[in-house]
């Protein structure tokens, strides 16, 4: 019955899946409406793989676990109430995921922290391969520094300062007080900065 | 302020986080400390780069990501309409459930009214019950049941999941929906085969072989085999016997994943998992056992009395392992119930051209090959498609037009490589980052560059990439932001850049 009603194109009031709203979009979801969660998957993938990326500082296994955390948000759709955007719904369960992994990993490979680079709107000025090289080397160094973090402050500030999280919000995607979050934060950052204005490189000539 | 200032500080005043007494002592303490003046460059650098971080997303295959996902999703919801369908069931057989004590109260009180009425007949009804029984539809119910005869054996049969190039059963060639059965024959030319007989059961014919099913019952499989075969027998009955017949010798099954070649220079047998016996076929005769992880060679005329198998070496072990995958599918409730649940992909791809499925190769074309019906991302000779598949339906593919390896270079390739020449020198300066650590650095990132028919780029994706990550991404940002192409035909170009 369910897969019927997935390839079902839906009814006459239901509206064309682009134009649909979150609420309705997780209805249909839950209803195993396919082209509904293939319009989930298309609006939040590349949320969901950066975020998991960010809290790994690793690509390699990075295809499975968003596969895991999309078929994590699947089976768990009957479970969210829509009382938070979906995407907080989809940090909560890249935390877990991520945590979950670096958790599993006794020893964590080194980073990998290249993505792909962010689209130059038309008002900048592309950069040089030279400053672009240079900006890479900044970007590994960050990248560097969270992974001598614990796993826990690894993801508050990747939640604060990258995402842009407010502390509410993180408190509700880690599961912990506010007040526990503004503490790891606060730690997490004097780490994270010292490390940062420690770092010589990978191969510490700099 | 003449102590140091913690780093984090330097984050908190580019955040206009402290006062202004504080930020002008910071100030001042910057300009006379060089160490505080290097690690506020540091601190404020890694702020900016949090920009960066922010916009860039990791490169991954979304749409294969999206196939993979695809398919967990209709497992999943197929799995759910079971369930769904069982529950169905479940309230209906409960509603009767109230019908068994009813029922039993109903037998119980006819029987005791026969009883009585059998009483008050007294004598005739002992004479009745004398007599030879008058067929009644009360009395067959009663009769005994004829001892049934025994169940035939159950006879076991295999389906092809994968086949590429030449391949024949029964001396026609092999149709994709093919059902082997006791007696079958297989032989291969320079392709290959792959049938999948059980729960992860089954075996792969290599090239130039020929394999008959002499014995394919629930009792008994016995494969003989002329060329090299590799079974996989996950789940063996507790009294089915499993034997593979090659160079006049026996291979009795005790486990799980080998590889048996004969010819006419003998036995060779790799074992991988679990362990088989090689006899001479004669009852008592000798027999050497091979374990997991080694293989034994028996020349034709020598007699196994004083052979003993050989562990692997670790490149010998990889080697056994990728030749004993077998293509099998992940549901196996019954050969014909595989059957109807998946699909059959027919892609026509040029002899010896490297197919690959939801990125993942297969063999060389033409293949055929059984998958999970949805949605499949078929390719071939490095260009790829989307094909939808229905379950029990053979779906044709015809293979991506124009390999990219064409011994025709194509409009765009021409254009690829005036931009590789025009901008060498930008792509030498992403070297020299490695040079400047190692002087004699050469490597090779091989890319594959698709351009609309607008001339955009609309990807650059590195398919051989480099160990250090920094360089393979300016070379990259190097193509994304100088390689300019004219309107033209849509076309992916790949190729191999040498520094």
């Amino acid at each position: 019955m369910l897969a019927r009603m997935a390839q079902s194109p839906g009814g006459p009031s239901e509206r064309p899946i682009g134009e649909a709203s979150e609420a309705e979009l997780i209805q249909r979801c839950r209803k195993g409406e396919r082209a509904a969660f293939e319009r989930l998957y298309r609006d939040q993938r590349r949320i969901v793989a950066a975020t998991l990326f960010r809290v790994l500082g690793d690509r390699g296994e990075l295809d499975d676990l968003t596969q895991e955390v999309f078929v994590i948000a699947f089976r768990g759709l009957e479970r969210f109430r829509g009382e938070s955007k979906i995407s907080t719904w989809l940090y909560r369960i890249c935390v877990n995921v991520a945590l979950g992994r670096l958790r599993s990993k006794a020893r964590r490979p080194p980073p990998v922290p290249m993505a792909e680079p962010a689209e130059t709107s038309p008002e900048e000025s592309p950069d040089t391969p030279e400053r672009l090289l240079e900006r890479r080397e900044d970007v590994a160094r960050v990248y560097r520094a969270l992974d001598q973090l614990s796993p826990k402050k690894r993801v508050v500030i990747v939640l604060h300062e990258i995402e842009g999280l407010d502390l509410k919000e993180i408190a509700d995607i880690v599961g912990a007080p506010q007040v526990t979050v503004r503490t790891r934060l606060h730690y997490a950052r004097k780490e994270f900065y010292a490390l940062v204005a420690k770092d010589d490189g990978p191969g510490g000539k700099r | 302020m003449s102590r140091h200032v913690a780093p984090e500080r330097w984050a908190e005043l580019a955040a206009g986080r402290v006062d202004a007494h504080t930020r002008a002592a910071m100030e001042l303490h910057a300009t006379e400390c060089e160490r505080c003046r290097k690690e506020r460059a540091r601190v404020e650098q890694a702020r900016a780069a949090f920009a960066s971080v922010r916009r860039e997303t990791p490169p991954l295959g979304w749409e294969s990501l999206g196939a993979r996902l695809h398919w967990t999703i209709s497992s999943e919801l197929k799995r759910r309409e079971r369930e769904a369908e069982r529950t169905e069931k479940i309230p209906r057989a409960s509603s009767h459930r109230w019908m068994t004590p009813l029922a039993l109260s109903v037998l119980g009180a006819s029987v005791c009214a026969l009883g009585l009425y059998v009483w008050s007949r007294g004598g005739e009804g002992m004479r009745a019950q004398a007599e030879p029984p008058a067929r009644s539809s009360a009395m067959i119910e009663l009769t005994p049941p004829a001892p049934t005869p025994a169940p035939p054996t159950q006879a076991l049969e295999g389906l092809v999941t994968l086949a590429e190039g030449e391949v024949l059963l029964d001396g026609k060639p092999l149709a994709a929906d093919a059902v082997l059965r006791a007696r079958s024959r297989l032989t291969t030319g320079a392709g290959r085969v792959h049938v999948q007989f059980g729960d992860a059961s089954g075996f792969v014919l290599e090239p130039r072989s020929v394999l008959e099913l002499a014995a394919f019952d629930a009792h008994q499989v016995e494969l003989r085999v002329e060329g090299a075969v590799g079974v996989q027998v996950a789940h063996r009955g507790a009294d089915q016997r499993f034997a593979v017949v090659a160079a006049g010798r026996r291979v009795e099954v005790r486990g799980t994943i080998f590889r048996v070649a004969g010819s006419k220079d003998g036995l060779e047998v790799t074992v991988t998992r679990g362990r088989v016996v090689v006899t001479d076929g004669a009852a008592g005769s000798d027999e050497v056992e091979i374990p997991a992880g080694s293989w034994l060679r028996v020349p034709l005329a020598v007699k196994l009395a004083g052979l003993h198998a050989h562990p692997m070496n670790d490149a010998e072990a990889v080697a056994a392992a990728q030749r004993l995958r077998v293509s099998t599918l992940a549901l196996w409730p019954s050969r014909a119930a595989a059957q109807a649940a998946s699909a059959v992909l027919h892609i026509n791809a040029p002899a010896g051209t490297p197919v690959s499925i939801d990125d993942i190769a297969v063999g060389k074309g033409p293949v055929v090959v059984r998958v999970p019906p949805g949605r499949h991302l078929v390719g071939a000779g490095g260009r790829s498609r989307w094909v939808e598949t229905e379950p029990g339906v053979t779906a044709e593919a015809e293979a991506p037009s124009v390999p990219v390896h064409s011994t025709r270079i194509s409009e765009r390739a021409r254009q690829v490589e005036g931009q590789l020449a025009k901008h060498h020198q930008r792509f030498e300066v992403c070297a020299n980052r490695v040079r400047a650590v190692d002087p004699d650095y050469t490597d090779e990132l091989v890319v594959e560059i698709d351009i609309g028919s607008d001339g955009s780029l609309r990807s650059v994706v590195a398919v051989k990439g480099l160990p250090d990550q920094v360089t393979e991404s300016c070379l990259l940002d190097v193509i994304r932001q100088e390689f300019m192409f004219p309107p033209g035909s849509r076309d992916t170009v790949r190729k191999s850049l040498r520094f």
